[in-house]
This record gives C-alpha cells, sequence and structure tokens, in this order.
C-alpha cells in the first residue's frame, strides 16, 4: 500500500507545523483515522500589530499533496456561500485562486508561503469586501473564463484565441527560430517572441494539475522539469502537464460545474475547428499541429493539406477526423 | 504599556463583550423576533413558551462565537406541535426551512440565511424545540438527534443559574474562546461543566492560575473527567460527550499549557482586539497595499 505523503515525507508535516507556529498558532493539525491531514481552527488576517478578523478554516491537505494544493472551507458561517464571494457553492470550498498562478508567481512552494500568499490574500479580501469595499487585487471570472484571463495574463498576452498556440510552443524540447511565433503575427519566432518565451519554457505552462511541484528557478539554474512523456523520476513533464491543461480546458475534470459544451464553444473560440474536433490525444499525434495551432494554416488550406499527408501516410483519416 | 498576565486576560475578556447594542447584538434580536413570530404564527395552538438560552442569559457570551438560542417548549399535555418528541422536533424544522437553511444539530436548528446574497451565512441562532414533563413547567424533555436515548431531560433555569452562579464565568469565557479558536468538538455545555467542576476550589485563584489548572488537569488525565449534570443529576450521562473528544481536548490543553510556558498568555491569545470596524477596514486597505503577490480569487 502507499504511504501517506506525511509518512513518505515527514519533513513536509514538520515544515506545516512550523509555518503555524509562527503564523497561525490558532490552527490545529488533525490526522485522521483515514489518514488524511486537516488543519482546524481559526485562521487570523493580521497585520503588525493587531489581527484584523478571524475565520474558522478546515483545510484538507490532499491525498497526493504536494503535488495538489490543499484546500480551504470556512466552517464559521461568516462569509456567504456565493459565487460572488467566491465560494464554491456544491461543496463550500473558497476559490483563492487559479491554481497554476501560484506556481507561477511564487518561488516558494512551501505551505507557509501558501498561507501568507492566498489563503492571507483571499481572507483579507473577504474582509474588505465585508465592509463594502472592491476586491484588494480585483477577481477572476468564474470558470472557464477566469482561467483564460489568468493564462493570458500569465503569458503576457491579450488574444484569448493564442492560449493553446502558446501552449504547443512552450512544451516544445527547443524553441526554433525558424518556426512561426505563437502570436498569430505571421513571423518567425526568432524575429518575434522568442526572446520573451524562452524564460516562460520553466514557469509555463506551470503545473496545469494543482499544486504540482516545480522547481524553484532563477535564469542560471537547470531547470528540474523534464520533457517526454515520462521522467525518470516520475514528476510531471512539460509535455504531461501540456496534456493536462488541455484536458482541463476541455472540461474533463474537475470542474464539474461548468458544461461541457461551453467549453468545447470556447475552445472552437480559441482553436481551430478540426482541432476541437480530434481528441486532445489526437491532437497531440497531429504532425502539423505546429502549424495549424499557429494559425499559419487556415481551415480551408489545411485541411487538404492534412489529408494528402494521412493518405500518403496511408492512415485512415476519414474515420479520425470524424470521430 | 507592560501589563500583568492578569491585566491582560481581563483585556482580552473585555474586548470580548457584545453590547447589548452593538450593532451584531441588534441584528440578532430582530432574527430572533422573526423567528418567534414564524413560531408562534405555525403553532399557535401549542402555546408554547419562547425564551432566550444559550450563552446570553448565562453570561458566557463572547464577541467571536456568539448565540442565541431560542428555547421552544410545549405545554406536557398539548400535541397540537407534534406527539412526540421527534415530532415536535421535525414539524419546527419543516416550518423554519421554509424560511431560512437550517442545520439539524443534536436537540437543536441552527439557522443560516437563505437568501441569494447571503446564503449559507450564520445567523447565531439555534432553535430547540423541547416538551416540559410536567405542569410545573420547570423540567423539560428534548429530543436528541441521532441520540441513543432519543430524549434529554433537562431543566432550563437550572442550568443557567448554575452557570452563571458558579462564579467561574471570566473562566468559563476565555476557555470558550479557546475551544472555538481551535475548533475543538467538544460539547460547550459539558466543556462549562467540566470547567465549574475543576474550579470548585479555586473560585478565589488568579484568573491566570484558573485557566492553567483546567487545562493542567485536562491535560494530565488519560480517562475523562466525570461531571454531573445539574438539570438532571441523576439521569444524563455525559461521559460519552467527553470520551468521544477527550484525546483532543487533552492535547488542546497541552498545546496551549506549553505556549504558556514557552511564551505567555499573549501567545495564546493575540493582541487584543479593541478597533472598531472602521478602523479594521481601513488597516486591512492599508494591508493589502503592502502584498508582495496578490492573487484574486476565483470560482471554479
Amino acid at each position: 500500500m502507499k504511504k501517506p505523503w506525511f509518512e513518505a515525507r515527514p519533513g513536509l508535516l514538520d515544515e506545516t507545523r512550523r509555518a503555524l507556529e509562527s503564523d497561525q498558532s490558532d490552527l490545529r493539525v488533525i490526522v485522521t483515522d483515514e489518514r488524511l491531514v486537516l488543519l482546524r481552527g481559526s485562521f487570523a488576517v493580521h497585520d503588525s500589530t493587531a489581527v484584523l478578523g478571524r475565520f474558522q478554516v478546515e483545510i484538507r491537505f490532499p491525498e497526493d499533496y504536494p503535488d495538489s494544493l490543499p484546500v480551504v472551507n470556512e466552517i464559521g458561517g461568516r462569509i456567504p456561500q456565493t459565487q460572488a464571494r467566491h465560494i464554491n457553492v456544491a461543496d463550500g470550498t473558497a476559490c483563492l485562486l487559479v491554481p497554476e498562478e501560484w506556481f507561477v508567481i511564487s518561488p516558494d512552494r512551501s505551505f507557509g508561503a501558501f498561507l501568507k500568499g492566498p489563503v492571507r490574500n483571499f481572507f483579507l479580501g473577504q474582509i474588505l469586501v465585508e465592509g463594502g469595499q472592491p476586491w484588494p487585487f480585483g477577481e477572476r471570472s468564474h470558470g472557464y473564463q477566469g482561467m483564460l484571463e489568468c493564462y493570458l495574463e500569465m503569458l503576457g498576452i491579450e488574444e484569448p484565441s493564442r492560449v493553446l498556440a502558446y501552449f504547443d510552443c512552450l512544451r516544445k524540447e527547443q524553441l526554433r527560430g525558424h518556426w512561426n511565433c505563437p502570436c498569430g503575427r505571421g513571423k518567425r519566432l526568432r524575429d518575434c517572441h522568442l526572446a520573451q518565451l524562452q524564460p516562460r519554457r520553466w514557469t509555463f505552462p506551470a503545473c496545469a494539475e494543482a499544486g504540482t511541484q516545480c522547481p524553484a528557478r532563477t535564469s542560471s539554474e537547470k531547470p528540474e522539469l523534464q520533457f517526454g512523456r515520462r521522467s525518470e523520476s516520475g514528476a510531471p513533464t512539460l509535455l504531461s502537464l501540456h496534456r493536462a491543461t488541455t484536458t482541463r480546458l476541455l472540461g474533463r475534470t474537475a470542474c464539474d460545474n461548468f458544461n461541457q459544451n461551453d467549453y468545447e464553444r470556447e475552445l472552437i473560440f480559441v482553436n481551430h475547428k478540426f482541432a476541437v474536433k480530434c481528441s486532445p490525444q489526437a491532437r497531440h499525434t497531429f504532425p502539423f499541429r505546429h502549424f495549424a495551432t499557429c494559425g499559419r494554416v487556415s481551415l480551408s488550406a489545411g485541411l487538404p493539406f492534412f489529408a494528402l499527408f494521412r493518405i500518403l501516410r496511408g492512415i485512415g483519416w476519414r474515420s479520425k477526423l470524424r470521430r | 504599556m507592560i501589563m500583568t498576565p492578569n491585566e491582560y486576560l481581563a483585556q482580552v475578556l473585555k474586548s470580548q463583550n457584545l453590547a447589548d447594542d452593538s450593532d451584531e447584538m441588534k441584528e440578532l434580536i430582530l432574527h430572533r423576533q422573526d423567528v418567534e413570530k414564524i413560531l408562534r404564527a405555525k403553532f399557535s395552538d401549542a402555546a408554547p413558551a419562547i425564551r432566550y438560552g444559550g450563552s446570553k442569559v448565562k453570561g458566557t457570551l463572547i464577541r467571536e462565537s456568539y448565540d442565541l438560542d431560542v428555547v421552544f417548549y410545549v405545554p406536557n399535555d398539548n400535541n397540537s406541535a407534534g406527539e412526540t418528541l421527534k415530532d415536535i422536533y421535525t414539524n419546527v424544522w419543516t416550518e423554519l426551512r421554509k424560511h431560512y437553511d437550517t442545520q439539524p444539530k443534536t436537540s437543536a436548528i441552527r439557522l443560516r440565511s437563505r437568501d441569494q446574497n447571503s446564503f449559507g451565512q450564520d445567523f447565531h441562532i439555534d432553535v430547540v424545540p423541547g416538551r416540559f414533563t410536567d405542569d410545573t413547567k420547570s423540567d423539560c424533555f428534548l429530543y436528541q438527534n441521532g441520540g441513543e436515548k432519543g430524549r434529554l431531560k433537562t431543566n432550563l433555569d437550572e442550568h443557567i443559574r448554575h452557570i452563571r452562579d458558579s462564579g467561574v464565568v471570566d473562566a468559563i469565557r476565555l476557555l470558550k474562546l479557546i475551544r472555538v479558536r481551535r475548533i475543538v468538538s467538544v460539547k460547550q455545555f459539558v466543556y462549562e461543566l467540566l470547567t465549574i467542576k475543576l474550579l470548585a476550589t479555586k473560585k478565589m485563584s488568579p484568573l491566570s492560575a484558573q485557566l492553567e489548572h483546567v487545562l493542567q488537569q485536562i491535560a494530565d488525565t488519560t480517562d475523562p473527567i466525570g461531571v454531573e449534570d445539574p438539570a438532571n443529576p441523576s439521569g444524563n450521562d455525559l461521559s460519552g460527550l467527553l470520551a468521544s473528544v477527550w484525546p483532543e481536548l487533552s492535547a488542546t490543553a497541552q498545546s496551549i499549557l506549553s505556549t504558556v510556558e514557552r511564551s505567555g498568555w499573549e501567545a495564546v491569545f493575540g493582541p487584543v482586539e479593541t478597533a472598531s470596524k472602521d478602523e479594521l477596514i481601513a488597516r486591512a486597505t492599508v494591508l493589502a497595499g503592502t502584498v508582495e503577490r496578490p492573487t484574486r480569487p476565483w470560482a471554479g
């Protein structure tokens, strides 16, 4: 049987305890009979001298921690259970942020940083909203739209239809200057966004599966994140992360409260029609995905080209396309 | 200003007062009136006695976890609210569900908002349905949701008197604050009875000594300390209520004592919270301006 994370990596639980002692001493660590780790108690939002507000919370560590972020529930009844207050109505969990964002903006992946970052920011926002103020750092749209906003911001682009093109580009083993730039302006990568994309390769797609550990990165560090389908250490690779992101965009993960059709409609907006018709797996095997997703080959021009290629390879493309 | 431990604890207690003219209390009383109106309109034939109970009348209310018990007791010979205790509980619950988001507890029904904009927000009101045992209208039976016996005999006045006149209300309030902040799942009325029992010979001791004594006793005892319910001394077995939470309670007590030994009571209760709502908002705004890595809430 697989050991629970706190036995496999006891240092993580110690780190959690230290973080609580120094910042949130009212939160207690509870290990349940089901071998899950919970934190329960009063979360205090404080400045240097005073407590500005307290919230009764339960923080659940997922079984695959630290590959997934802990889940926070406000259980004291202080916050209305509404989307407007960024609480998932179905299960009462707090929507602190689009999880991937944390892995891009924070070099520190410790629980203490998570507590002082998204958790504190969320409850600080709740205090202000409760007092009739706006969200201090703004708020994301709900559902898919919010994810898209986040991705755009992380990529530093404005055009939603280019998000998947950027994903495709960023996940490559190497960026080649003669490729078309994913920005869609029709220039070669070397003449366009190569310089901006290079550093982002290690941060994005950060960790499409919420909480996946990424190594701390500086420009001089060799990235530990590996390419290919499987890394030697079993850690996620850029390819697997990209797949997870695409799957997520297609709505096949935990975002159950969103309609599949909505995702597909959005994807049509984001990507080419034929790419949407294919499964994510098919998209990965499509030999000209690079051109297709970079928008250089339009639907009318791309399909005959694609068909010719398939015929030459003797593959039954009709059945695939129909699927 | 340097305070002694007892001065500090007195300040903490003061900061936990909730005045009758405070916004929270005014709102609470308004909600309570609404609840009473709903229950009287529906169960007018039952001629119920609807009264305040809970921490407000016991004097153990703290700002951080205030609530108002609304007891709804029907006469012993009146069946119009329901024939059995369970029927009464269910009928009251059914009526309240039309107006509130209700959360059934062991003997009470917790009320939360069902308004679209504030859904799930706690009103801090528990409705406790029950039936008087006889015409004297002193003892009564409460339905026990999921309890082994199915009912619990109690006497509201006796219970209130026992707590309010115990002479250790300050210690009870501070220990309640610890329970609330650490979310220890012990029943508050059992916790109060335990505190009174443990402080029976320490009523004149300073507050810090009282707290340390209670916590030390809980931390040092492996088996739960037995307590009697003054509202039903021979009938209610409270040992089960304590047994299931004793390890949690004991560990919490141990942790608090270690903190006190290491860094004093201020490390347990934190800075005294005296700022007004407006001041807190202003400070929160300043704090938001200093956040190094802002993140935006989402809704998946």
